[in-house]
């Protein structure tokens, strides 16, 4: 039940991800996915953080073009480093979470870029852009993270006056 | 590291989906064409979601842009408010339905001007990856979709051509896409190249003799050599025409020869701009390489 509640988000979370920069340009940097697969890595097992990474970045190919496995590859991988960090590093709080993701985006399009490179495929990734996605995923999910602190404490809150 | 005290069972699902993962990868850089399994079901499954969320966006943009009208109109009188929000709404509703309909009167005079068969669909998607320029066209092989269709904007200009198709929605591979080749020519003097996208907004003309006649503003379209895409359809104008670098190991298409290179460096503004475009016609393909 856990992991169709997780596929469902994903599906939900690429669906997003393709649409949200029709809505405004830089929303389209916004990596969604990744967000989820950084979130499971810091507070889920490490098996669900790589299987995970591993289904989210096999979406990501799917609502791509080509070369299915490139983000899979990349977003399987940081999955497991931060899982594998995560675990004696206590990251709390949304700016914590939001600098891990923004690492984790950076080194998710290296990993891409160098497996293009690696492959002889060319790529339309430029540093601007690597940077930009990086920028932008990380004020996303501190945006986000912060929302959702503050409707947890709001509704403690109230169950407390109640 | 703690990661070599993980249970072995966690490590060896690591390291085998990663080493699938690269040999599925290393498998399909050698086949440019290959549709996946993965790709295909994963649109399958996301369509549906796409002209849902499509459907509840411009709902939602008209709503929004209806109750901007209504902020506007306040600092009016009461009646006057009530009198302006209803035109408010009748407007925006009548704009957004004018330019529909221009929109669409434009796509259908580009068909009845195209004799091949086609077929007029929305943009639903764009590519997620940053990594290649495509596109999602809310039609599949259900309504008739299939692949290597050209694809052309209202005004006619190309704007690539379908790459994958699922049932219910086609990815488009853009023109500007670093992986995208159009055999083309320029008209005033038929000067045939190959244009491509180098990744940005502006495409290249390559593989044009140095000794052909090009200037800029020149328009260049599709030539049919090719055999993927039909003669003619518009793709650009030159934008700028230099003389091949001699030097070895430049651009390919700077091969040298004696003092002067074998082929003009021209770059070209698309006629077209893809992250702009809302609606395409799907023309029929000349050709159904799998």
């Amino acid at each position: 039940m856990k992991a169709l509640r997780w596929f469902v988000l994903l599906l939900a979370l690429g669906v997003l991800q393709t649409f949200t920069g029709e809505v405004w340009a830089p929303f389209g940097y916004v990596d969604w996915l990744l967000i989820a697969v950084v979130y499971m890595a810091l507070h889920g097992s490490f098996r669900e953080a790589i299987i995970l990474g591993a289904v989210a970045g096999l979406m990501q190919d799917g609502l791509s073009r080509e070369i299915v496995g490139l983000h899979a590859f990349a977003k399987t991988s940081i999955a497991a480093l931060i899982a594998s960090f995560g675990s004696f590093l206590v990251v709390r709080g949304p700016l914590p979470q939001a600098a891990v993701v923004g690492i984790a985006s950076l080194l998710e399009s290296s990993i891409v870029v160098a497996l293009l490179v690696l492959l002889g495929r060319s790529s339309s990734m430029s540093g601007l852009s690597i940077t930009g996605r990086a920028i932008a995923t990380a004020v996303a999910t501190a945006t986000v993270l912060s929302a959702a602190r503050w409707l947890r404490q709001r509704r403690k809150r109230r169950s407390r006056f109640k | 590291m703690e990661m070599f005290s993980r249970p072995a069972g966690s490590v060896a699902i690591l390291v085998g989906l990663l080493l699938g993962f690269f040999i599925l990868m290393s498998y399909q850089a050698n086949r440019a064409e290959t549709i996946s399994v993965v790709e295909g079901t994963v649109h399958t499954l996301t369509s549906p979601a796409h002209r849902a969320v499509s459907a509840i966006w411009l709902t939602v943009s008209g709503t929004w842009q209806r109750y901007m009208g209504l902020v506007g109109a306040s600092s009016q009188s009461s009646r006057m408010r009530e009198r302006n929000a209803v035109l408010e709404r009748e407007n925006s509703s009548l704009q957004e339905a004018a330019r529909e309909n221009a929109r669409l009167r434009r796509l259908l005079s580009l068909r009845e001007r195209i004799v091949s068969p086609s077929l007029a669909g929305e943009i639903i998607g764009r590519d997620v990856s940053h990594v290649y320029q495509g596109l999602t066209v809310n039609r599949g092989s259900w309504d008739g979709a299939s692949r290597n269709s050209p694809v052309v904007a209202p005004n006619g200009a190309l704007v690539g051509r379908v790459v994958h198709v699922t049932g219910m929605s086609s990815m488009v591979q853009a023109l500007t896409d670093p992986e995208s080749a159009v055999g083309a020519k320029v008209v005033r003097s038929d000067a045939r190249g190959v244009v491509h996208g180098v990744g940005g907004p502006i495409l290249e003309l390559a593989y044009v003799n140095s000794l052909q006649d090009v200037k800029n503003g020149d328009l260049v379209v599709t030539s049919g050599d090719d055999g993927l895409y039909p003669a003619g359809i518009p793709i650009g104008r030159v934008s700028r025409v230099a003389q091949g670098s001699p030097v070895p190991g430049s651009p390919p298409m700077a091969l040298a020869r004696g003092e002067g290179a074998l082929f003009l460096e021209i770059s070209l503004n698309p006629l077209v701009e893809v992250r702009r475009v809302d609606y395409v016609l799907l023309l029929s393909p000349l050709t159904h390489g799998e």
